[in-house]
């Protein structure tokens, strides 16, 4: 081996993941300065393995078989088929919108990522119940649920603002050229409606953390 | 606990409890409370929070019992809830400026040092040491040095938990180990 083994190369042989390990173990035998830097990995990488576990007490089990069946027996928070009735709703009225604004303002025609973003979101978040959400959806729409974080340490409003933030509403909202924001579009809606639709959003970003 | 249970599958364990056989997900708890704790508290640092995700974790999974299929190991999705969440907390943590991966068992032990023997103070030393490299370390390099030291995984392990390619894990792993020697050496090297 000429030269020097990188890093990577020293990391993945203290793992038995290299393709050569022979070739390495030769190297480190002629070589000072890699047999020092593979001891040292070795020596970091050993101590961590060594630190002392968190040890549980049988309470441990008792809380989470407590907690288990007390959540087990809540009700479930909303219906599922009235949600998608909703949101199927709310989609129906952005698309009403957005045609209105396109025929008002004369457009030729709909700027192509729109449909593109419509296609991708709307029918999949009528179509799939939550636990599909991950699979069903487009790559860059689950990783903006994903980055919205855990329904039940942030406050619906932030979740909200962290929807509205995200890269495939906003591409949505720009393509239609308005300003079309989940404020916007939750005061179009009665009391009823915007509780569903909110209720709808905490549960996909809850259920986004299941894959 | 049910002495057959403890030789059946983890998924076996799962159609169990999906029929409402609470002893088969009390196994499956007993089976994996002790890694995931470990992970959740070397990720974390403090006991008590580490202990409140990990609970957290078989909650969560109990609740989505119902839409669990065997497609992976059980251990991946486990794992992949326990990540999620420990990134939630330490995001939340950061966003409260609250410091986080304080080891709060190790402020205690340090005031035990006095009176433990030479050999063991010494250790106890470069435990400490090297919790505070940990805590250094970013979040993507902790996550994946913990899957592998901590939890003892392998690589096609970490990648279907961290949902990237092996080869990712090859190089973030060798990066983070990297991190971690030079903050040990920053932090008093003489213990290497």
């Amino acid at each position: 081996m000429k030269g020097h083994c990188s890093i990577e190369e020293l990391s993945a042989y203290i793992d038995g993941e290299t393709a050569d390990p022979e070739r390495t173990a030769e190297h480190l035998r002629n070589c000072a300065a890699c047999a020092g830097l593979h001891e040292q990995l070795l020596s970091v990488s050993g101590h961590v393995s060594a630190l002392p576990g968190i040890q549980l007490g049988p309470e441990f089990l008792t809380r989470v078989m407590a907690h288990a069946a007390a959540r087990a027996e809540q009700p479930p928070r909303w219906r599922w088929a009235g949600v998608r009735l909703a949101i199927a709703g709310c989609l129906a009225a952005l698309v009403l919108v957005a045609a209105a604004l396109y025929v008002a303002r004369g457009l030729s025609s709909a700027p192509a990522p729109a449909k593109m973003a419509l296609e991708k979101t709307g029918p999949a978040l009528i179509a799939e119940g939550p636990s599909e959400l991950h699979v069903a959806e487009p790559e860059e729409v689950s990783e903006d649920f994903e980055s919205l974080g855990n329904a039940d340490d942030a406050s619906v409003d932030e979740m909200i603002t962290g929807l509205s933030q995200t890269e495939w509403f906003g591409a949505l909202a720009a393509a239609w050229e308005a300003d079309v924001d989940l404020d916007v579009l939750l005061g179009s809606m009665d009391e009823d409606e915007a509780a569903d639709f909110r209720n709808l959003l905490r549960d996909y970003i809850e259920e986004g953390q299941v894959t | 606990m049910d002495p057959r249970m403890s030789g059946m599958d983890d998924w076996d364990l799962v159609a169990r409890a999906q029929a409402g056989d609470m002893g088969a997900f009390a196994e499956l708890v007993r089976r994996y409370q002790g890694p995931v704790a470990k992970f959740c508290h070397r990720m974390i640092g403090s006991t008590q929070d580490a202990e409140e995700i990990a609970q957290d974790t078989f909650v969560r999974v109990h609740g989505h019992l119902r839409r669990l299929k065997p497609q992976a190991k059980f251990s991946t999705f486990l794992f992949g809830i326990a990540r999620n969440l420990t990134l939630n907390f330490l995001r939340d943590a950061k966003r409260r400026g609250r410091g986080v991966t304080e080891p709060l068992d190790a402020v205690s032990s340090v005031r035990d040092d006095a009176t433990r023997p030479d050999r063991s103070a010494r250790r106890h030393e470069i435990e400490l040491l090297v919790e505070r490299a940990i805590a250094l370390l970013s979040s993507e390099h902790r996550e994946i040095l913990v899957l592998r030291e901590v939890n003892g995984m392998d690589y096609d392990a970490i990648a279907e938990v961290l949902g990237c390619r092996k080869g990712t894990v090859k190089s973030r792993l060798a990066r983070a180990r990297e991190q971690l020697r030079n903050h040990v050496i920053g932090l008093g090297g003489e213990l290497l």
